[in-house]
């Protein structure tokens, strides 16, 4: 072994560059939580909580600027409820379906099929919001324009759709057979052994797919912003426009001043995006983990 | 009751799972449809012309292809090599769970606040400034945790006794991973690589404050330099253009090319998964 000092050189070399990779990966969640924090922290400084938490938003005003946040709150609610309300029973039926009565070997087809789904760049999804789904809206219910609320959360349902059902259909396959044949040998149909004996192993995996599509819909931009109509108004019904979080983001950032009090605050709004994304992702994580101890 | 019932359920069910595969052919008939008038080998091939109601999107298209080509430059061997730490190396400790719950916990930051940090960060602290090479830099870190995920995924799956074999040959971790846990989990890293390339293609959130601009006259292979880009193209034709009907169709032959390619990306990723599955 004469080449044994440089074998364990090279052994050297090859864990540290490793590992200084994985560290940068993660130091760049640090990184991030800091640059937004900073100047998110300065706006803090200068508005009070009480005008953030306001109705009205009005970044340009000569005479008084006014920074409530409110509107969006309330439209990236509106459009994340929305779509969650229509695309929960949806990906329950799929996630059913593709598990229960699609044959075995076609399973790889349903990771393909909600794939290629996931795959559509969201751009593509807000240009069909724009031509198609907003017009049909404007039609239904007889309205000037058919950027709404409802457009966006139709949108957003088609879009959250992958993440709910692959976590369904993971958490049904992992169920052990021999309950769903123990409830067939009693004489229930697939159908109710679906429903009643397995959905209560995967309760747990349900409320856990709801939140990270929740963190999903939540955080999605461009389809949103235009789908919606982008009036930083609160929306009394889901046929009237809105505002989202990441839409004021995206729409307003460019055209500030950085540094600017109006910069700032968007930066606070993103923090505000980037926590409660966090948050439902985390709970949503403790779910799956708590289950799995359970199981085993 | 109780069979018609039944056939009922499985009838909704199915519907359910279609609506998947429906819509994915109906989006590409759709945007096929509006735009086949326009598309052609000179639409691909032709830059956007008179304050772009005419002409092509090469300006475009070569600008998404550029900064993928950076995207997948830069992510690629940060995100392959901290998979390796993560499966090959990383001891049982508070470091390595710190380790793996940021990263996981990077997969969940919104596309948006990418760009937001993008542009606080690259543009601004590290003052690159509207730049193509700003804009890869936000979306490698968004890559990163898909990229991680899949290599470490693949990587574990490389059969112990091949690994113990060469060690005890005498073989450097470095010369066991390049020479047997490379060969086995190239497949598995190539399809968490395109997976996440075919997603950087069609981001806009995380492009749109860091360096992409609507309008650009000549393509430019300076990464320092702004850049067109499809997605923001489609998005700037369907949404700020003033003449609508006259791009709309261009909006739509730019999303159908864009979409094809995002497409083909993926299924490329998806033909190494495959590969790895038959393995097993």
């Amino acid at each position: 072994m004469n080449n044994s000092s440089s074998s364990k050189t090279e052994d050297k070399i090859f864990r540290s560059v490793a590992f200084a990779a994985a560290a940068l990966s993660a130091a760049a969640v640090f990184l991030i939580i800091l640059f937004l924090t900073w100047p998110a922290l300065k706006a803090l400084l200068e508005v009070p909580v009480a005008e953030l938490w306001h109705t009205r938003w009005n970044p340009a005003g000569y005479t008084s600027q006014s920074w409530g946040i409110i509107p969006f709150v309330a439209g990236s609610l509106w459009v994340t409820l929305i779509a969650l309300a229509l695309a929960v029973p949806v990906a329950l039926l799929a996630s059913v379906f593709s598990t229960q009565f699609v044959p075995e070997k076609l399973r790889s087809m349903t990771d393909f099929i909600f794939g290629t789904l996931a795959g559509i760049p969201s751009v593509i999804m807000g240009f069909l919001a724009l031509t198609v789904v907003g017009p049909l809206i404007a039609k239904v219910f007889g309205l000037n324009s058919g950027l709404t609320v409802l457009n966006g959360g139709i949108i957003l349902s088609i879009m959250i759709m992958p993440t709910m059902v692959s976590t369904l259909a993971d958490a049904f396959e992992k169920i052990d057979p021999i309950y769903a044949e123990g409830a067939l040998a009693l004489g229930a149909t697939k159908w109710q052994a679906a429903l009643t004996v397995l959905y209560r192993f995967v309760r747990p995996a349900f409320f856990a797919s709801i939140l990270l599509s929740f963190g999903r819909a939540i955080g999605e931009t461009m389809a949103v912003i235009m789908a919606i109509g982008n009036v930083a108004l609160i929306p009394r019904s889901p046929l009237q426009p809105g505002e989202t979080l990441t839409g004021v983001l995206a729409i307003e950032m460019a055209e500030t001043v950085v540094g600017s009090l109006h910069y700032n605050v968007l930066f606070l709004i993103g923090l505000l995006l980037l926590i409660s994304t966090l948050i439902v992702n985390y709970l949503s994580e403790l779910i799956t983990q708590r289950t799995r101890v359970k199981v085993q | 009751m109780n069979r018609i019932s039944e056939r009922l359920w499985i009838l909704f069910s199915a519907v359910a799972y279609s609506i998947a595969v429906l819509f994915v052919i109906w989006v590409v008939v759709y945007l096929f449809s509006l735009s086949k008038n326009v598309i052609s080998l000179s639409f691909i091939f032709s830059r956007p012309t008179l304050g772009m109601t005419e002409g092509g999107i090469v300006t475009p298209l070569i600008g998404s292809l550029y900064l993928a080509l950076w995207v997948a430059v830069i992510s690629a061997p940060i995100g392959v090599l901290a998979g390796v730490y993560l499966a090959e190396f990383a001891p049982d400790n508070g470091v390595t769970r710190l380790l793996r719950s940021t990263i996981r916990t990077l997969s969940g930051v919104p596309a948006i606040v990418y760009g937001l940090f993008g542009l606080a960060f690259f543009v601004r602290a590290l003052n690159m400034g509207l730049s193509l090479l700003a804009s890869a830099l936000t979306l490698s870190i968004m890559n990163l945790p898909v990229i991680i995920t899949t290599t470490e995924e693949a990587v574990r799956l490389v059969p112990t006794a091949q690994k113990e074999g060469a060690i005890s040959l005498g073989a450097s971790s470095w010369r066991v991973w390049r020479d047997i846990s490379f060969r086995y989990s190239i497949s598995g890293m190539l399809s968490g690589i395109f997976l996440a390339l075919s997603r950087a293609l069609g981001e806009t959130a995380p492009i749109l404050l860091t360096g992409v601009v609507f309008y650009q006259p000549s393509l430019t292979l300076d990464p320092r330099r702004t850049f067109m880009a499809l997605p923001y193209h489609i998005f700037i034709l369907a949404t700020q253009h003033t003449n609508r009907t006259k791009v709309l169709p261009i909006a739509a032959g730019a999303g159908f090319i864009l979409l094809m390619l995002v497409l083909a990306v993926r299924v490329l990723g998806y033909i190494y998964k495959r590969r790895v599955q038959q393995w097993l």
